[in-house]
């Protein structure tokens, strides 16, 4: 078993680092940044987007760079290593993820692209106040109307939800727990 | 070995129990209880009403205050205040500069500081640590040089706790820079905050909190009389201040107290459909912790039963360092009950997560300091290895 990485995957955490270390060359910097709404800063968000590590874990058919964990959890570490609070995680690995496994091929056409350019932030409210970790929704129910369906309930809190362009709500419905997509902050 | 408290004892606890329970306000218990900050009236309130009952500075000497208590019915006052989620008296007055001045002030300072020390008139605070000086505090380079009648400080001091609250300062000086040791040169001048040339700037903390600040003096002129002791001897001052800080540093029934709301939170969070107390890995992970903190307190109890002249026992050092480290755990614990609803950490009013929840983080970051104050988890280690182990 080799656990070393290889040479592209050694260039690629250099590239985050250098990226990130321009962003946030000292702790100041990342104080006024996450100070001032909406929290992170969107011009490196937009640096991450041009080197393509918003798409990294999505399939190249679907817009994305067809990368694997191993070089999302390098990007990860160097966000981590500089405590930059750009919405990795929750847009990328989380949100996106979700679209990118479970999403119909129209959804994944509207989004997956979007994410990776990083022209749309979609994030994941799935917390729910009273619970914790878990895999299934309670408090927020979902029930179809006409064509779409009414969701009801509280998703709190929701790392980065103020700033998001979509929210993927997960919420109970019938026999077990579905994943609605919601733009930006619509009625109710 | 007997672990139950004699009757007399018991019925102190009592004693002290209700009192706390009862006469404290309310509304700063609950502040206290919530983990936020009491304001400086909160803290000046609670000190006076322990004062005008004799129970805010018990280990000062009878003459000024103090109850002759044993060491025991002193620890028993501490954890009652705790588990009561009563402010304890400010430490830089009842633990620090108090015992100070009434061990080597003079006269005419005890009757005018003193007094107003026990009752929190004046609100004192440390200045000690600085830039390139915190646990090698011998190195300390703020100045005061002799000129006429007064004193003239320039320096910086840095992490003094609650400044923006204080009415004066406790300060250590070189005053002889030519002295042999390090040691040898320092003096502990006290003047008011508002002195000319006294500059505070607060230091924003992890946990979003403003606790800590740095002080500068530029010329700043304090009187000849406000020096405490005799000149080069504030290293004595310190180190004998610093043994009092130790004291009481294992809270005990703080952490009790932590434990006890950690497990209403694990009862009111579903996990996987059922109450988080349930989870049979949570449940041990809290009994864990309980059984430590039980040892711990045994411990603090034979410490304090078996001290004598007021001096730190050697095992105080264990106190320090156990009871600093089952405070993180606790902190931690709570973090983790709380989950994902941590992350709500500086959510405003408005918010369906629970108070509780939200200030998890901040509480778990502001207690990484217990580890530091109070003389570092590692320099304890040095002294258990030295004067306990004999290494």
């Amino acid at each position: 078993m080799n656990f070393d990485f290889d040479s592209e995957q050694n260039d690629l955490r250099e590239a985050v680092r250098g990226l990130l270390a321009r962003a946030y060359s000292d702790s100041e910097q990342r104080r006024t940044v996450v100070k001032t709404d909406p929290g992170f800063d969107e011009k490196t968000w937009a640096r991450l987007a041009e080197m393509g590590l918003l798409g990294l874990p999505f399939a190249e058919e679907d817009g994305g760079m067809g990368a694997g964990p191993i070089e999302v959890a390098i990007v990860a570490e160097e966000i981590g290593r500089v405590l930059a609070p750009e919405p990795f995680i929750e847009a990328v690995v989380l949100a996106g993820g979700l679209v990118a496994a479970v999403g119909t091929a129209e959804q994944r056409g509207e989004l997956i692209g979007a994410i990776s350019e990083g022209t749309t932030i979609a994030v994941f409210a799935h917390a729910e106040p009273g619970t914790r970790w878990t895999s299934t929704a309670e408090g927020v129910t979902a029930t179809q109307a006409g064509d779409g369906w009414t969701l009801t309930g509280v998703k709190e809190p929701v790392p980065s939800g103020a700033r998001a362009d979509v929210l993927v709500v997960s919420a109970a419905i019938e026999g077990g727990t579905g994943l609605f997509l919601v733009q930006g902050t619509p009625p109710g | 070995m007997r672990l139950q408290l004699s009757p007399e004892l018991e019925a102190f606890r009592e004693e002290m129990r209700t009192f706390f329970t009862t006469q404290v306000p309310q509304e700063i218990r609950d502040t206290v209880a919530a983990h936020r900050h009491p304001t400086k009236e909160q803290y000046v309130e609670a000190q006076q009403v322990l004062n005008a009952a004799g129970l805010a500075v018990p280990h000062w000497p009878v003459e000024w205050g103090g109850r002759d208590w044993t060491p025991l019915q002193r620890h028993i006052w501490r954890e009652e205040m705790q588990l009561a989620s009563v402010p304890e008296p400010l430490a830089f007055n009842a633990s620090m500069i108090g015992p100070v001045i009434a061990a080597f002030g003079n006269q005419e300072q005890k009757e005018r500081f003193l007094p107003k020390t026990a009752n929190l008139d004046i609100w004192w605070c440390q200045g000690f640590s600085e830039p390139d000086a915190g646990s090698d505090l011998a190195s300390l380079r703020t100045t005061a040089v002799r000129d006429g009648d007064d004193w003239v400080v320039n320096g910086q001091k840095t992490w003094t706790t609650l400044g923006q609250h204080a009415d004066w300062i406790f300060c250590l000086v070189r005053t002889d820079p030519t002295a042999e040791k390090k040691q040898r040169g320092i003096s502990m001048l006290v003047f008011p905050m508002d002195t000319p040339g006294v500059t505070l700037r607060p230091i924003e903390l992890l946990d979003g909190g403003f606790e800590v600040n740095e002080v500068f003096f530029e010329d700043v002129r304090v009187p000849a009389e406000n020096l405490i002791g005799e000149e080069n001897r504030g290293w004595d001052y310190a180190k004998f201040l610093l043994g009092n800080e130790r004291v009481g540093i294992a809270r005990v029934g703080a952490t009790k107290r932590l434990i006890a709301q950690a497990k209403e939170h694990a009862q009111a969070i579903i996990s996987g459909g059922r109450p988080l107390a349930e989870d049979p890995r949570m449940a041990s992970r809290i009994a864990e912790l309980e059984n430590e903190l039980v040892a711990l307190e045994l411990t603090a109890l034979r410490v304090v039963a078996n001290s004598a002249d007021g001096k730190p026992h050697p095992a105080s050092s264990v106190l320090k360092l156990r009871g600093s480290e089952l405070q993180q755990a606790a902190t931690e614990l709570v973090v983790d009950i709380a989950g994902p609803l941590s992350l709500a950490s500086f959510a405003e009013d408005g918010s369906d997560v629970p108070d509780w929840a939200r200030v998890a983080t901040p509480s778990y970051l502001n207690y990484r300091k217990v580890s530091i104050y109070g003389g570092s988890n590692e320099v304890q280690r040095t002294i258990i290895a030295g004067s306990i182990l004999g290494l």
